[in-house]
């Protein structure tokens, strides 16, 4: 694991504000303190221009946030700051602390102050994230291969059919070697059987392929069944796709 | 003979992250390591099929037997939808022992617990486990299987609850095409003997998977609530193949 020195994320924030006095010192807190980053999370830096004057209109925030880790955001604008903060360091998640100051600018008739503190917090990196399983190729597939040893089907189940998916990252590109974990739920049969999860990884290319075929003694004899199940398939836990297969003995349904 | 097996495991094992659930002992199978290289990652938080897909992936990369029984999943009206309830963490697992792939998972989940009987992991939820009306806890005086394969061990089990099943003949098959048929129709075709006598149905699937040796259960329920008409019992070899039965209607 990486190990890295705590950083300093430093959020400068100036409030210029028009002159009148105020008793009481503006505040800013994090909307994260203590707490955890997250790529692409929006944290709020809450402020408050204290006692200053209604008159005293905030009119400019400017709130930046940099580090040698990659960490860079800049706000600007009326009201309430915001911001959001990433990583772009493609390390492990570590600690990190963040001090920030609120410094208000003074002039004759609004007061200011300034604000210092310290937020905890653990940043994870924006590592791919299996996101979408699109269908790339699908149909029968001829001659059917899969094997069957019942009396009547010849050797070989009487049909087959593949649908390749292509597996991809929350950038779009295609995930190479995920291991892809196939499960069924709701299952019903009348043909003796039940369906076979099987488990595999995706290619180079991102694609694996989810080969259907049935052997069951009703087909093999020339009767009917048919088993139909709920079909998820998943990878790092993520349930990436849900599926609704038939097998029947006429051949091969599924939706969507 | 399981029974002692299992009291040996309780009494010796409680090494280490008991609070966790985690009931080891020396040189189990929760010292197996999980190749450095290995894409194998713990998603948090949680979903609802995350604690058998990330138990399954681990096996297979470790090359681990395990047992798993699940919880039935919560019946969602159809228009909802799962939320996690917090940003996506990825959990890099290669280089960890099984203990620390197991421990990280129990943290995640602590309704389960896991027992390491030493050439296989059994995970199941602490209140099923202990639980007399679970299907798996239910007596057996006698199993015994003379040279048999995987799928034969299946219909076995379900006769257990249904003595007058046939037997599935033929599968619907599903899934990748295998990367490697003849290590698939071995393990598939494996012959392997059990005889064990007054124990519980986990403790059969236990023993017909280190009688196998390449070989897990996974057990998970259609709904609630926990019972014979709602059991899916799956067989599942390092290969990536799979048997699975289906129990009541």
């Amino acid at each position: 694991m990486r190990v890295f020195p705590p950083a300093v994320l430093c959020l400068g924030i100036l409030f210029l504000l028009p002159t009148r006095a105020s008793a009481q010192e503006p505040y800013a807190s994090l909307s994260t303190d203590p707490g955890e980053f997250w790529p692409g999370d929006a944290i709020s830096l809450y402020y408050d221009a204290g006692d200053a004057d209604p008159y005293c209109e905030v009119y400019n925030v400017d709130v930046e946030v940099g580090g040698s880790d990659g960490f860079y955001d800049e706000t600007s604008g009326y009201g309430n700051a915001s911001g959001s903060f990433y990583d772009n360091s493609g390390g492990t998640s570590y600690p990190y602390e963040i001090d920030y100051w609120l410094w208000a600018g003074i002039s004759d008739e609004c007061v200011s102050g300034d604000e210092e503190g310290t937020a905890e917090a653990t940043v994870f990196p924006s590592s791919p994230v299996p996101t979408s399983l699109s269908i790339y190729s699908q149909g029968d597939w001829n001659p059917p291969s899969v094997a069957c040893p019942l009396a009547g089907c010849n050797g070989t189940c009487p049909w087959e059919y593949r649908r390749a998916y292509r597996l991809r990252d929350q950038w779009g590109a295609a995930m190479a070697n995920q291991f892809m974990v196939e499960a069924f739920s709701n299952v019903s049969s009348d043909c003796g059987v039940g369906p076979s999860p099987e488990n595999g990884y995706t290619d180079s290319n991102g694609i694996f392929t989810d080969r259907f075929s049935l052997c069951a003694a009703p087909c093999c004899s020339g009767g009917s069944c048919t088993v139909e199940a709920t079909q998820v398939w998943s990878t790092s836990n993520i349930a990436m796709g849900t599926f609704y297969p038939e097998w029947r003995c006429s051949g091969f349904y599924i939706s969507p | 003979m399981l029974t002692a097996h299992k009291v040996r495991v309780m009494v010796f094992g409680v090494l280490a992250s008991l609070s966790l659930g985690v009931y080891a002992q020396s040189g189990g199978a929760l010292e197996r390591i999980v190749p450095p290289s290995s894409q194998l990652r713990l998603t948090l938080p949680l979903g609802p099929l995350s604690v058998e897909t990330f138990l399954r992936e681990a096996s297979a990369v470790a090359h681990v037997a395990i047992g798993l029984e699940t919880i039935p999943p919560i019946q969602l009206p159809p228009h909802v939808v799962f939320h996690p309830s917090r940003p996506m963490q990825m959990v890099p697992m290669g280089g960890k022992s099984m203990h620390g792939v197991i421990e990280a998972l129990i943290e995640a989940d602590r309704r389960y617990e896991c027992h390491d009987l030493g050439s296989m992991l059994e995970i199941a939820p602490t209140t099923q486990r202990n639980d007399p009306m679970d299907p798996l806890n239910r007596r057996v005086a006698e199993f015994a299987l003379e040279n048999k394969s995987v799928a034969e061990a299946l219909d076995a089990v379900r006769r257990i609850f249904e003595p007058t099943y046939p037997g599935s003949v033929g599968t619907a098959s599903s899934g990748p095409p295998p990367p490697d048929v003849a290590q698939t129709q071995e393990q598939q075709q494996r012959l392997f003997s059990v005889h064990v006598q007054r124990v519980t149905v986990r403790e059969v699937l236990n023993a017909i998977v280190q009688a196998h040796g390449e070989l897990s259960w996974i057990v998970r329920y259609k709904r609630a609530p926990v019972s014979e008409q709602t059991m899916l019992l799956q067989f599942e070899g390092f290969a990536g193949w799979s048997r699975l039965v289906t129990f009541g209607n």
